[in-house]
């Protein structure tokens, strides 16, 4: 068949390796690098588009968001007919809050500027509320929404509890008020009655002035139960409230002694009035004056507690033990800056053998002398580079450019995202690996991205999530690294270390798969 | 230097390759030709381990290729079809990207990447685009590519597909250069004419060896022997006869009136003898000369044959 046949079974002399296999080694790895920092140094366009949009973005986010207190546009339909008093506090406690557009009585309207979206809100007020009080009833506003955004449902569901919260406490607040007013009558009269138990202790013996004085004193006297009555009501309410108040029994005290005072000054006047001339004696105006003086400490141990106190007695009062508390922007930057260095990594490792695979070279590296893991290694230090730069000037970037801070150390900050960018790299390389062309390949990522947004604490916190939901969250490594930067830079500690070993060990184990995947790839078919 | 015995590859139920035996000796170039979709990638994927073989055993360097060391692979040159290299990087850059993955050091690959790119006249495209350079510069880039580490043996698939004859005759000529420097090279085409610029060719037809040899044993295989045209005034009938009883001619075919086509043993004995026997019959011999025939008749024929 041939002419010229050589014996192909024994190895062929080959000749010697030229160079140490070190040295052979790292010219494999090192020409990844170089290759890709040729192909970068060429795409300026694309540096900036990673560095400076994020920035921008999360610039944006930063002043423009508003987020807590919407003001919704909001209509109030009053009843045509409303006979009862009106809820005096109710368009100024709404207006702190509302933005009221219009005041209707007709609710039809009020509905279809809902159904247009011309008003988020309508409010119904109820025609008699103080009557369906004294029914025993809820006076109930009625408020309609057209909102289809769970969210902001919820949060305008949690928003009217709060404002019905604030109107009934005003409400109350006003009645003790007026309660309260009623002690004011009581020092006023006990002012004058003891003015007329001093007229009557120097009266002596004359019975006319006696008697004037007397019926003074009765005039005052007879106000008193009812003063009293009222004020008693105002402690007793808060004392309801509030058992400890109930204890000092000043509600009870005013009405007992303005009972006593008035049965004793009807009992003298009585007498005056039978014809008896003789005067009340030292010891009667004494016991009179000592009712009174008791009388007017029991009002004032009512007045003590002022009506907003006695209206909601209980109040929160929130202490943030955070060394630092942050703006929007300086809060959500660990979170975009781990976010983007995800989305980065993965995205250029998902890519990057979708494209060796697009132009032919998987068969060339098959052939080449280079070694799986120095392909791998080769692919990590060239667009780990990439991530890490960018990485790295967005974080200068939000930290010298947007105050954002850096409380921890930055060697911390460094590792985290470091060790992210590795485990995003692997995943990413192990997603090109896995999938047969650049679409699909994009279309894993994307989803990476989206679960990321959702699952990683980027927006829910992740206890608000529940099994095995949550466990999405902790197979993203976004997840570690958004924790641990936002304690490393807003808290200046590092609370989790199991955050960064998580990490590593993700990486790690990245790191091996995708070696072997590669000697998949390379292994004859 | 290559071994196949009996090598056979399917994909699923497909038989790609079926009991192909080749034995390829060092300092050669051996080409493989065959139609487009005969298995001549295959092949050639088989030689680099990128296939296994699902039988059949085959050797490179003495090993199957499935166990090449990196120490083998780097005594190989590939280029496969296409353009399998970066179009974003300039000329200089892909080549050097392939000199560090066959571990050249810095000073070495700067030294090679000019001496390869010079044999290949793309030096002065050097920092030009791979994207940006023509078809014919991009199958040379990707040669000197293969080249780059000064292998041994060179692997190289359709190495003139798609390029014009011009193009096509430069390749073959730095071919040819490269395999007087001591270079096995095994070279597949799908053009049937290329066969004549290889020392051997193996033949393709759907998976199997049709034929093997060199360009002129597989003519004479194929044709019998060589061929003479013969033009000459008044031929008869019994010209035809008497050339039919000389001792070098194995067949004589009338293709026009006054021309004759003569499958000969060898040209050289023949043409005398031809000469000699139609003057002595009283003809006027305007020409009597080795007819050069091309390679696709010689493929015609064997593969018609097969």
């Amino acid at each position: 068949m041939m002419q010229q046949v050589v014996s192909s079974e024994q190895p062929w002399p080959l000749p010697r390796k030229r160079g140490w296999g070190l040295l052979r080694t790292l010219s494999r790895v090192s020409s990844f690098y170089v290759k890709w920092l040729a192909e970068i140094v060429r795409q300026p366009v694309l540096m900036l588009t990673l560095i400076v949009g994020p920035f921008l973005v999360l610039l944006a986010f930063g002043e423009g968001v508003k987020l807590g207190a919407p003001e919704p546009a909001t209509v109030i339909v009053t009843q045509p007919n409303a006979t009862g008093a009106k809820i005096e506090p109710l368009p100024d406690e709404l207006g702190q809050h509302l933005k009221i557009v219009i005041t209707t009585e007709d609710e039809a309207q009020a509905r279809r500027l809902l159904v247009d979206g011309d008003a988020d809100l309508v409010a119904v007020l109820p025609s008699d509320p103080l009557t369906a009080v004294e029914r025993g009833e809820h006076a109930t506003v009625r408020v309609l929404t057209n909102d289809i955004d769970p969210v902001r449902r919820a949060y305008t569901r949690t928003y009217l509890r709060e404002q019905v919260a604030t109107l009934n406490q005003r409400t109350i607040e006003k009645a003790i008020r007026d309660a309260q007013a009623s002690a004011a009558q009581v020092h006023l009269s006990v002012a004058q009655a003891r003015q007329s138990v001093a007229v009557l202790r120097t009266a002596g013996g004359d019975p006319a002035a006696t008697r004037r004085e007397l019926r003074a004193l009765k005039a005052v006297t007879d106000t008193l139960p009812a003063s009293g009555t009222q004020a008693a009501l105002a402690a007793g309410g808060a004392g309801f409230v509030i058992p400890g108040l109930n204890e000092s029994n000043d509600g009870r005290e005013i009405a007992r002694s303005a009972d006593t005072l008035k049965r004793t000054v009807d009992t003298l006047d009585a007498r005056a009035a039978s014809g008896n001339t003789s005067a009340p004696s030292q010891q009667e105006l004494a016991q009179i004056d000592s009712g009174l003086l008791e009388l007017d400490r029991a009002a004032t141990a009512i007045e003590r507690i002022p009506p907003e106190v006695l209206s909601a007695p209980f109040n929160a009062e929130l202490e943030n033990v955070a060394p630092f508390v942050p703006t929007y922007i300086g809060f959500y930057a660990p979170a975009v800056l781990a976010l983007l260095m995800q989305h980065l990594a993965i995205t250029l490792g998902a890519l990057s053998m979708a494209r060796v695979r697009l132009l032919g070279l998987l068969e060339l590296l098959q052939v080449a002398p280079v070694r799986p893991r120095e392909v791998v290694i080769g692919n990590y230090l060239s667009y780990g580079s990439l991530c890490l730069f960018a990485g790295a000037a967005l974080l200068a970037a939000l930290v010298f450019g947007l105050g954002v801070p850096v409380f921890g150390s930055w060697l911390l900050v460094g590792a985290t995202l470091g060790l992210l960018m590795l485990c995003a790299l692997g995943i990413g390389f192990i997603i090109s690996l896995w999938s047969n062309s650049e679409q699909q390949a994009v279309q894993v990522s994307m989803l990476v991205l989206i679960a990321t947004v959702f699952f990683s604490g980027f927006i829910v916190p992740q206890d608000t999530l529940a099994w095995p939901v949550r466990g999405i969250a902790y197979l993203l490594p976004a997840t570690y690294a958004i924790r641990a930067l936002q304690d490393i830079m807003l808290r200046g500690i590092l609370r989790e270390p199991l955050d960064l070993i998580v990490l590593g060990s993700v990486a790690a184990a990245c790191f091996l798969l995708t070696v072997q995947l590669f000697r998949r790839e390379f292994r004859a078919k | 230097m290559i071994s196949a015995q009996g090598v056979s590859k399917a994909f699923g139920n497909t038989t790609v390759i079926d009991d192909l035996t080749l034995e390829i000796p060092a300092g050669q170039i051996y080409g493989l030709i065959g139609p487009s979709g005969c298995g001549k990638t295959t092949v050639v994927k088989m030689l680099m381990g990128v296939y296994a073989p699902s039988s059949g055993a085959v050797r490179v360097l003495g090993v199957p290729p499935v166990e090449f060391t990196t120490a083998h692979r780097e005594q190989i040159g590939y280029t496969p079809q296409g353009f399998p290299l970066y179009p974003t990087l300039t000329v200089a850059e892909n080549a050097r990207f392939i000199a560090g993955l066959y571990g050249l050091g810095f000073m070495a690959r700067r030294r090679r990447v000019r001496s390869v790119l010079e044999f290949l006249e793309l030096w002065e495209a050097r920092k030009r685009m791979a994207r940006d350079i023509s078809g014919g510069m991009q199958r040379r880039l990707t040669l000197a590519c293969a080249l780059i580490h000064e292998p041994m043996l060179l692997l190289v698939d359709e190495p003139t597909a798609g390029l014009d004859p011009v193009l096509r005759e430069k390749i073959w000529g730095l071919l040819r250069t490269l395999r007087d420097q001591g270079v096995t090279i095994f070279v597949t085409t799908q053009y049937i004419d290329e066969a004549s610029y290889c020392d051997t060719v193996a033949i393709l037809n759907k998976g199997k060896l049709a034929a093997e040899g060199t360009p002129d044993e597989l003519r004479r295989q194929a044709l019998g022997g060589e061929i003479v045209t013969v033009d000459a005034s008044g031929l008869d009938k019994d010209d035809v006869v008497a050339l039919l009883r000389l001792k070098p001619v194995h067949m004589v075919e009338w293709v026009a009136p006054e021309r004759l086509r003569l499958t000969v043993e060898e040209v050289a004995t023949a043409i005398p003898e031809i000469t000699d026997a139609l003057r002595e019959r009283g003809r006027e011999i305007h020409a009597v000369r080795p007819e050069d025939t091309g390679f696709q008749e010689v493929f015609m024929k064997i593969v018609g044959a097969a």
